[in-house]
C-alpha cells in the first residue's frame, strides 16, 4: 500500500502544477494590456560582458525609470547563445508586440534588416550598426534607427593626452580585430597624438596603428569613413585571449611605450595586467569608463574613451515611448551629445586641462579636424 | 500467478524504461518549479506576510500557482501550442502561421539536434566517448557552407552534394582520432576534446580569408549559401516558419540508427564491442576496424548536423557558428544519455531539449524568468534519468519486470 501512497502523493503535485498550469494561463491572459514594452536583443557575451550589451541593458533600465518605471513601461531582454538565435529572439519579441525592438552590434544587422524589412511597423534600433542591401548600399528603413558613435572624437582626446603625459615619448594602441568600430578609435588615436606634436614641436611616436589613404589614394575625412579607416597596425585577432594582450603590451614596453590604448574588450585586461607588474606603465580604456568596469585595476587606468551605447540605446528607447521616433535622421554620438565621452581617470595640469578643453571645443565647433591625415606624420 | 502476469495497472507502476523516462522528466519540472519559487520575490514575500491576516495564506498559495503557472505556461505556448491561437486558426481558418510558429521553432532547434545525438549515440553504445562532435559539426559546416556558395550547379544535384560534403567533412574530422585510437591507442577522448579548439580556430581562419568570407566584408562572416543548395522552407510561402527540409533528413537518421544498431551485421558488431571489448574480440570482431567505423559514423552524421544547420536555417556562417553555450555536439551528449543510446528515445529526447530552449525564450520574454531556468530543468531531467534508483525510490516503485538497470556507457575506456 505504501507504493500507493507514495504515487498518490506524485499525482497530487502533478495535479498541483497542472492546477497552476490553468490558473497561470487565465491570469496572464487577463493582464495582456497594452503597456508600452522596451525589448533588448542581446549578443552572446550577455548582459554582464562589461561593454555593449551590459551598456545596452543599463539604458533599457535607464528609460523605463525615465518613462515612470514599470508601471509605465515594461521591459524585457533575451540573450543570444548562437548566431541561430537572432531571428528566432527578434521574432519573439515581435509576437510580443514591443514598442521598439533595440538589437546590439553588427553581428545582428542582417537579421535585423530583414526583420524590419518584413514588419515596417514594428520599430528597431540598431547599436553600432549602419543596415547596407547585399551590395553595401544603405537601406535607410523609415521604422530603424541606427545608433553609430564618433569615437574618433574622443579618442582624439585620448591621443592628445597619451602623448603630453608620455614621459618615454612613445606611446601604443592595438585593436581586437580590424573592424571599423575598432580602427575609428585607433584614428582618433594617432589623429590626437599628431596634433599634440604639432602644437608642442614634439615628436611622441605612435605604435600599433599607421593611417593609410584608401585604395583610390584619398586620405580626405570623407574618404576615410567611406572605406572603414584603412591603414595598417597590430590586431590580436579576437576579443577574449587575454594573454594575446599582455604579450602584445609587454612587446609595445620593451619598446619604449608607456601608455597602451587596447581597443579589444576584454583582451585589455591582458594589458592591465602587464602595467600591474611593471613600473610606469598606464592604459587607457575603452567603450566604457574603466575605473567602473575594472575597479580593481583603476591605478593603472589614467582614462577611459568611451563610446556612449548606454545613452544613446535610453534615447532611443525614449523616442519610441514618447513617441518622437524618427529614423530619417540616424543618432551619431559625438562629443556634443556625450554619445562619445573622454573620461580622465587621474588629476592632470591646469596646462594639459586647458588644452584638452580648447582642443573638445574645436572638435565640437568643428574647427579641429580628428583625421590623422591632417597632420604631419613625418615622426610616426 | 507467475511474475510476468501482472495486470497493465501494476506494470505502469513498475520501473520500467517508459514510466522510468516520464517521472524523471517530472521531477525535473518539479525542481523547476522550486527555482521559481525560491527566485521570486513577489512570491517569497507573499510568503511572509502569511501570518497577517488570515486569508494570506491562500494568497501566497495564488501567488505561487500565478508565478510558476505563468512560466510554464509560457513555455508550452511557446515551443508547442498556444491554444487560443490554435482554436482561432481551426474555427477561422486564419493566422495559422502564428499558430504553428511555436512547434516550427522547436522543429528548427531540434533537427541539427536528433542528428547529431544519433551520432553520438551510436559511438557510446559501442563503448566509446566522441566528445568531438560539434569540431566535426562545425567542419561539415564550413565544407558545406564553400560548396553550396561558391560552386553553381543546378538544385537537384547541388543540395545533395552540398549535404554529401557536409557529411564527408564531418566523418575526415571523425576519422583522425578513429585512426589515432586504432593504431596508437592515443586516447579518444583527449584527442576529439582537443580537435574541437583546432577546427575553432580553423573556423575564424576561414571566415577571415579570401575564398569564404563574405566578399566586401571585413567582419568573419561567410558567403551565402546559393538558393540552389538550400534546405527549402517546409512552409514555403510563410517565412517566420523557419522549419526546413532537415527535419525530415532527422527522421531518416533516426531510422537509420534503429536500422543500423538493431538490424544490420555491423551495428551488431558495435553493440557487442560496446558490451564486452574481450568478447569481441574472441569472437572474431576486429576492434580497430570497429573503432575506424565508429568515428566515421559517428563523424559522419555530426557533419551532417552542422551542415543542415547553416543550409536549413542560417544560409551562412559567422565567427559565432556552433560555439560555446550553443555548441550542440555537447548538448547531444546529455541527449544521448537521456535517451539512453536507443534512436527513437533521442530522437524525443532531442525534442524535449529544443522545447525547452524554444519555450524558455518565450518564458524570458513573457514573464522576466531567465532562460536558464530551462537549462536547469534540462540537467535535473538528465540527473534524474541517471540515477533510476533514486526516481524508484521517491515513487516506491516495484522492481521492473524489465532489467531497467543498465550501463549507458563504459566509462573513458574500453
Amino acid at each position: 500500500m505504501k507504493g500507493i501512497t507514495r504515487l498518490s502523493t506524485g499525482l497530487a503535485t502533478a495535479s498541483l502544477l497542472l492546477g497552476s498550469l490553468t490558473i497561470g494561463l487565465s491570469a496572464t491572459a487577463a493582464s495582456a494590456a497594452t503597456t508600452f514594452k522596451a525589448c533588448v536583443v542581446i549578443d552572446t557575451g550577455g548582459i554582464n560582458d562589461h561593454s555593449f550589451n551590459q551598456s545596452a541593458y543599463e539604458g533599457m533600465k535607464a528609460a523605463q525609470m525615465a518613462a515612470g518605471g514599470s508601471s509605465k513601461m515594461k521591459t524585457s531582454y533575451l540573450t543570444s547563445q548562437s548566431s541561430a538565435d537572432y531571428t528566432s529572439n527578434i521574432n519573439t519579441f515581435i509576437s510580443q508586440k514591443c514598442g521598439i525592438i533595440v538589437t546590439v552590434g553588427f553581428n545582428m544587422g542582417t537579421a535585423t534588416a530583414t526583420a524590419a524589412i518584413a514588419n515596417p511597423k514594428q520599430k528597431f534600433a540598431i547599436v553600432d550598426d549602419i543596415l547596407t542591401d547585399k551590395n553595401y548600399a544603405p537601406l535607410n528603413l523609415k521604422n530603424v534607427i541606427e545608433l553609430t558613435y564618433n569615437t574618433n572624437e574622443d579618442a582624439f582626446l585620448g591621443g592628445y593626452y597619451a602623448a603630453a603625459t608620455s614621459k618615454t615619448g612613445v606611446i601604443a594602441t592595438y585593436g581586437g580585430m580590424q573592424f571599423s568600430t575598432v580602427s575609428i578609435y585607433m584614428d582618433g588615436f594617432v589623429a590626437g597624438a599628431r596634433a599634440y606634436n604639432k602644437a608642442s614641436g614634439k615628436h611622441v611616436k605612435v605604435l600599433g596603428w599607421k593611417p593609410s589613404a584608401d585604395t583610390k589614394g584619398m586620405s580626405s575625412t570623407a574618404a576615410r569613413v567611406a572605406a572603414g579607416f584603412p591603414g595598417t597596425g597590430s590586431f590580436v585577432g579576437n576579443f577574449t585571449d587575454q594573454n594575446a594582450g599582455q604579450t602584445l603590451t609587454n612587446t609595445f614596453f620593451s619598446q619604449g611605450a608607456d601608455v597602451v590604448f587596447p581597443v579589444a574588450g576584454g583582451v585589455g585586461i591582458g594589458s592591465l595586467t602587464a602595467a600591474a607588474k611593471a613600473t610606469g606603465k598606464m592604459i587607457m580604456w575603452v567603450d566604457v569608463n574603466g575605473c567602473a568596469a575594472e575597479a580593481k585595476f583603476c591605478k593603472y587606468i589614467d582614462a577611459s574613451v568611451t563610446k556612449g551605447v548606454k545613452v544613446s540605446v535610453k534615447g532611443a528607447i525614449l523616442a519610441a515611448f514618447h513617441k518622437t521616433f524618427n529614423a530619417t535622421t540616424p543618432y551619431v554620438g559625438t562629443l556634443k551629445n556625450k554619445g562619445a565621452e573622454f573620461i580622465l581617470n587621474k588629476k592632470v595640469s591646469a596646462s594639459l586641462k586647458a588644452a584638452l578643453n580648447k582642443a573638445a571645443a574645436g572638435i565640437k565647433a568643428g574647427t579641429v579636424s580628428v583625421n590623422p591625415m591632417d597632420y604631419p606624420a613625418s615622426t610616426n | 500467478m507467475s511474475e510476468n502476469k501482472t495486470s497493465l495497472w501494476q506494470r505502469y507502476l513498475s520501473a520500467n524504461p517508459v514510466t522510468m523516462s516520464f517521472l524523471a522528466i517530472f521531477l525535473g519540472f518539479v525542481v523547476g518549479a522550486a527555482v521559481i519559487i525560491f527566485s521570486s520575490s513577489d512570491v517569497l514575500h507573499a510568503w511572509t506576510q502569511i501570518f497577517n491576516s488570515p486569508g494570506a495564506i491562500l494568497h501566497a498559495i495564488k501567488v505561487t500557482l500565478d508565478n510558476v503557472g505563468a512560466a510554464y505556461r509560457a513555455m508550452f505556448t511557446g515551443s508547442v501550442f498556444d491554444p487560443t491561437i490554435l482554436w482561432h486558426a481551426l474555427t477561422t481558418g486564419q493566422d495559422w502561421t502564428a499558430a504553428l510558429t511555436p512547434i516550427s521553432e522547436t522543429l528548427t532547434y531540434a533537427a541539427p539536434l536528433v542528428i547529431i545525438s544519433i551520432g553520438v549515440a551510436i559511438s557510446f553504445e559501442t563503448g566509446l566517448f566522441n566528445i568531438g562532435a560539434n569540431g566535426q559539426a562545425i567542419l561539415g559546416g564550413i565544407a558545406g557552407t564553400a560548396f553550396g556558395s561558391m560552386i553553381h550547379l543546378p538544385m537537384f544535384i547541388h543540395l545533395p552534394l552540398t549535404l554529401a560534403c557536409g557529411v564527408a567533412a564531418g566523418a575526415f574530422y571523425g576519422f583522425i582520432p578513429g585512426v589515432l585510437k586504432a593504431l596508437t591507442g592515443a586516447h579518444e577522448v583527449i584527442v576529439t576534446l582537443m580537435l574541437n579548439y583546432v577546427v575553432a580556430f580553423f573556423l575564424l581562419y576561414s571566415l577571415l580569408s579570401t575564398p569564404l568570407q563574405l566578399p566586401g566584408q571585413v567582419n568573419d562572416l561567410s558567403r551565402v549559401i546559393l538558393p540552389s543548395a538550400q534546405l527549402p522552407n517546409f512552409f514555403a510561402t510563410a517565412t517566420t516558419l523557419r522549419v526546413s527540409w532537415g527535419i525530415l533528413i532527422a527522421i531518416g537518421v533516426v531510422a537509420f540508427g534503429w536500422w543500423f544498431l538493431n538490424r544490420s551485421t555491423l551495428g551488431f558488431d558495435f553493440r557487442i564491442t560496446g558490451a564486452n571489448p574481450n568478447a569481441a574480440r574472441a569472437s572474431g570482431i576486429n576492434p580497430k576496424k570497429i573503432i575506424m567505423y565508429v568515428f566515421l559514423i559517428s563523424g559522419g552524421l555530426a557533419g551532417l548536423a552542422g551542415v543542415v544547420q547553416v543550409d536549413g536555417t542560417t544560409h551562412s556562417l559567422d565567427g559565432g557558428f556552433l560555439i560555446g553555450s550553443a555548441g550542440i555536439g555537447f548538448t547531444a551528449i546529455t541527449v544521448s544519455l537521456l535517451g539512453r543510446n536507443k534512436p527513437i528515445n533521442v530522437f524525443w529526447g532531442a525534442i524535449l531539449f529544443s522545447a525547452l530552449g524554444v519555450g524558455g525564450r518565450i518564458m524570458q520574454a513573457e514573464t522576466g524568468i531567465p532562460l536558464d531556468l530551462a537549462t536547469i530543468i534540462q540537467s535535473a531531467v538528465v540527473l534524474f534519468v541517471a540515477t533510476p534508483v533514486m526516481v524508484q525510490e521517491i515513487f516506491r516503485l516495484r522492481e521492473g519486470t524489465l532489467h531497467t538497470v543498465e550501463l549507458n556507457t563504459k566509462g573513458w575506456s574500453s
